[in-house]
């Protein structure tokens, strides 16, 4: 670093795209945890200082103080922290106020993860018996997911889709639903404790192979 | 860049060696009315560039944050556009390996040779014919995730 730098703190929640890099991922799709309304810590950790300017080459320790209220339960809990820095003066252009002088000026953003745990931690994700029943010219599957963990709680569950294609038509008939292949459209859910998974998948090449570990209900 | 200390509060040390700072910022010089300039992401001189280290094993998620419009102090604009390929990472242990990328879009980035990398930045400015003399400026911003 060889200027001055003016440098922010500030704690947040994840973005979504982020908070995906910290759900497990079940091909074809990505179930993330929702850390949009639980397990913040950003509220009660602050940084000290929040804000200021860096000389040449000096250092500056920041500390994080948590403030955990009493009344939370035990589990983990995260912020993101966010150090914002840029240059304390833009560059100067040349002093010609009669040119069309263009110069674009560098801030760095960079997020670092903050846990704080309270209590033992554990986590584990569970499937009971899938089920699919007929619908239309697709088969819904019902796949429900029982998270199990002391970091979680109740964070919703969220699925997402490779594929949202909408269905084509296909004869029910053609092959029930012992399909091999499948290309896949999700529903949207959100639960919170035992999230059923609504999956419609629809057909896309039959090889009269029994799906194997799902259960027929009509 | 500056050390972070825990109280109460873990960050992941790996995580922490994470060093980012903006080296030299993007230049289009001056211009002339009516006439577009690019600058590549490889150039030396007039690129924007970052530097980002981490560990080699880690990885990280490159943000760009562009602005569209350049304004000068009386807040006349300057369009400003980018290609697929305005954006480069450059490792430098690696010498002359550099790959672009659209800046439009994030980057994952896998350390697997060198800790050390550039990312650089270039553009296009389209002066108006008739475009008012002045110092246009802006500001990129890169975000950097730390992921692992």
């Amino acid at each position: 670093m060889t200027s001055l730098q003016s440098i922010t703190l500030l704690l947040l929640l994840g973005a979504p795209s982020a908070a995906a890099a910290q759900g497990a991922s079940i091909a074809p799709h990505a179930v993330v945890i929702d850390d949009s309304t639980t397990g913040s810590a950003a509220l009660w950790i602050t940084a000290y200082p929040r804000r200021f300017t860096l000389p040449p080459l000096a250092r500056q320790t920041v500390r994080l103080l948590a403030h955990r209220p009493q009344e939370i339960t035990g589990g983990e809990y995260w912020a993101r922290l966010a150090i914002t820095t840029r240059a304390a003066s833009a560059p100067a252009l040349v002093s010609d106020t009669s040119a069309i002088q263009v110069g674009l000026t560098l801030e760095v953003r960079t997020l670092l993860p903050i846990y704080h745990r309270k209590g033992t931690m554990s986590t584990s994700l569970s499937f009971d018996g899938a089920t699919a029943a007929r619908l239309a010219d697709s088969v819904a599957y019902r796949l429900p997911i029982r998270a199990s963990s002391s970091a979680w709680r109740s964070r919703p569950l969220r699925s997402h889709s490779r594929s949202p294609s909408p269905p084509t038509a296909l004869s029910p008939t053609a092959c029930g639903f012992e399909c091999a292949r499948w290309q896949d459209r999700i529903t949207e859910t959100e639960a919170t404790a035992v999230p059923p998974l609504a999956v419609t998948r629809r057909r896309a090449r039959c090889r009269g192979v029994h799906h194997p570990g799902v259960r027929q209900s009509r | 860049m500056f050390l972070l200390l825990a109280t109460l509060v873990t960050v992941q040390h790996d995580e922490a060696q994470a060093t980012v700072h903006g080296q030299q910022g993007l230049t289009f010089g001056i211009n002339l009315p009516g006439v577009n300039r690019t600058i590549a992401p490889t150039d030396a001189v007039n690129a924007g560039r970052f530097y980002v280290r981490h560990r080699v094993g880690g990885q990280v998620r490159l943000t760009l944050s562009l602005p569209t419009s350049l304004v000068t102090g009386g807040g006349t604009t300057l369009k400003v556009t980018y290609s697929a390929t305005s954006a480069a990472i450059r490792i430098i242990s690696t010498g002359a390996t550099t790959t672009t990328f659209d800046p439009g879009s994030a980057r994952l980035f896998s350390y697997t040779t060198s800790p050390d990398i550039y990312v650089q930045i270039g553009g296009t400015v389209q002066p108006k014919p008739g475009q008012t003399s002045g110092s246009y400026t802006g500001t990129i911003t890169l975000t950097v995730a730390v992921l692992l």
